[in-house]
């Protein structure tokens, strides 16, 4: 009878423990990291493709390249440059390519499935302090990002805006489609920037950091 | 007090009676074991979408441990009523899945995504059953039917890019209750005169429908639940040991 007593009360002992701790032990957050894996894909060329919409003839292309993916190299510059025409209007694409793969990849198609939380901004270079326009639709870059004005110019006469909208609610602007209004002849620089901005894209520039950040010189004629 | 803490843990330790149970006789039990989650509730989908929300039926419920107290009393020699209050903690399994796909949805450098547990209480009444099968043995069953007062689990995101914290955005906690059922058979095995251990399998099923809010949703991708209407059913199996009053 006691050894009966005893096994009941060992059974019974344990059952309250492995109760408690079923029920009460396994009641705890968990946590975990997740890191992406190694990149496989670089943007090496940065294409800006113009059609002035007055006279079809009138089309451009503009090619930034950096093919080495250290970043080491200095990029080929030696094609980046738009010469257009003053006091026109061109529609403008922006395609993205990975020239380390062949075929090249076109960067652009993801950037356009990924839309949500892209943003392209574009700087024309020398600006006023009142000409730059920091809100949720410009596509000016602030000064805490490098963008220097002057107070004396002579000043790019160049005018970006973006013609695409993404699948947000309410929806953003992406920026691979765009317009550029040139105004009377000037030359400076256009600075395009990509900014990255998961879950955090409202427009402005600030959330978020830049996927890439390029040059090109303008010469309005 | 230790006494009374003696006692209560005799009050409250007791299995599946129903091999004790004869006319007139009553019990009470507890039972300890696991809970396995069945259906979309214990999926764990690999949910990637650059383009929109995904409300993804998956509930990644893990296995989770399960408790539980009941008691009947038996008005003929193999029926009586009862009821059975349980709890069951279940917490995110596949976490690195989950936090995967919000990683690649967002094409991030970097998620960190902590999860709490579902929370299931369960209040059920119904019939018990006992057939004797040979000396000391019987097989039990019982069919019941109650309430569930479930939560779902709070789930944290934070998102890292290129150097940057980019926030976290949460999935809250939510509340139900809802009716629930539960329904298996067992064995049991009389120990001592008034004593019993019992080995049963339930399945158990309810479906609160959740309104489940989300915090910091400020871009259209990823996996984004603002309702679970998906059943929580499963599987429980469980040990446990029963005190019979006024068995002879």
């Amino acid at each position: 009878m006691k050894i009966y007593i005893s096994f009941a009360r060992k059974v019974l002992s344990g059952l309250v423990a492995s109760v408690i701790l079923f029920t009460g032990g396994c009641n705890k957050k968990e946590s975990t990291i997740t890191p992406a894996p190694p990149s496989n894909e670089f943007l090496t060329t940065v294409e800006l493709s113009l059609h002035n919409t007055a006279d079809p003839t009138d089309t451009l292309l503009a090619i930034w390249r950096q093919l080495d993916p250290t970043g080491s190299a200095p990029p080929d510059t030696s094609k980046a440059i738009l010469n257009l025409k003053a006091n026109s209007t061109y529609s403008a694409q922006v395609v993205i390519l990975d020239e380390t793969q062949s075929p090249a990849a076109v960067v652009s198609d993801e950037i356009k499935v990924r839309e949500n939380y892209h943003l392209f901004f574009f700087q024309p270079t020398p600006i006023s302090a009142s000409n730059l326009i920091i809100s949720n639709t410009s596509t000016d870059i602030p000064v805490s990002d490098g963008t220097v004005t002057s107070a004396t110019g002579p000043y790019l006469n160049l005018t970006v805006s973006r013609t695409d909208l993404d699948a947000n609610s309410p929806p953003l602007q992406i920026g691979l489609t765009d317009n550029f209004v040139t105004g009377a002849a000037s030359n400076g620089w256009l600075r395009v920037v990509l900014r990255h901005q998961p879950n955090v894209k409202n427009g402005t520039y600030d959330p978020g950091s830049s996927d890439l950040d390029v040059n090109y010189k303008v010469n309005i004629n | 007090m230790r006494r009374i803490k003696v006692l209560l843990v005799m009050l409250l330790s007791c299995a599946s009676f129903a091999g004790l149970a004869q006319n007139g006789t009553a019990f009470v039990g507890i039972n300890g074991g696991i809970s396995l989650p069945m259906g979309n509730w214990s999926k764990s989908n690999y949910i990637v979408n650059t383009q929109g929300y995904s409300n993804d039926p998956s509930g990644f419920a893990n296995k989770a441990g399960i408790g539980s107290l009941d008691g009947a009393y038996f008005f003929s020699r193999y029926i009586g009523v009862g009821a059975l209050v349980s709890y069951a903690s279940y917490n995110i399994k596949n976490l690195d899945v989950l936090s995967g796909g919000y990683r690649e949805s967002f094409d991030v450098d970097q998620v960190t995504t902590t999860a709490s547990s579902y929370i299931m209480l369960n209040v059920l009444a119904g019939l018990y059953f006992n057939f004797p099968v040979i000396t000391k043995w019987s097989v039990t069953a019982r069919a019941l039917a109650g309430v569930t007062d479930a939560s779902t689990p709070q789930i944290t995101v934070d998102v890292e890019d290129g150097g940057v914290d980019d926030g976290t955005f949460e999935q809250k906690q939510s509340n139900k209750t809802a009716f629930a059922l539960n329904g298996g058979i067992g064995i049991r095995y009389k120990v001592l005169k008034c004593f019993a251990i019992n080995l049963r399998g339930d399945y158990f099923y309810s479906k609160p429908d959740f309104r489940i809010e989300n915090t910091e949703r400020h871009n259209s991708a990823g996996r984004l639940v603002n309702e679970y209407n998906q059943p929580l059913s499963g599987i429980n199996v469980s040990f446990g040991v029963a005190y019979c009053f006024g068995c002879k």
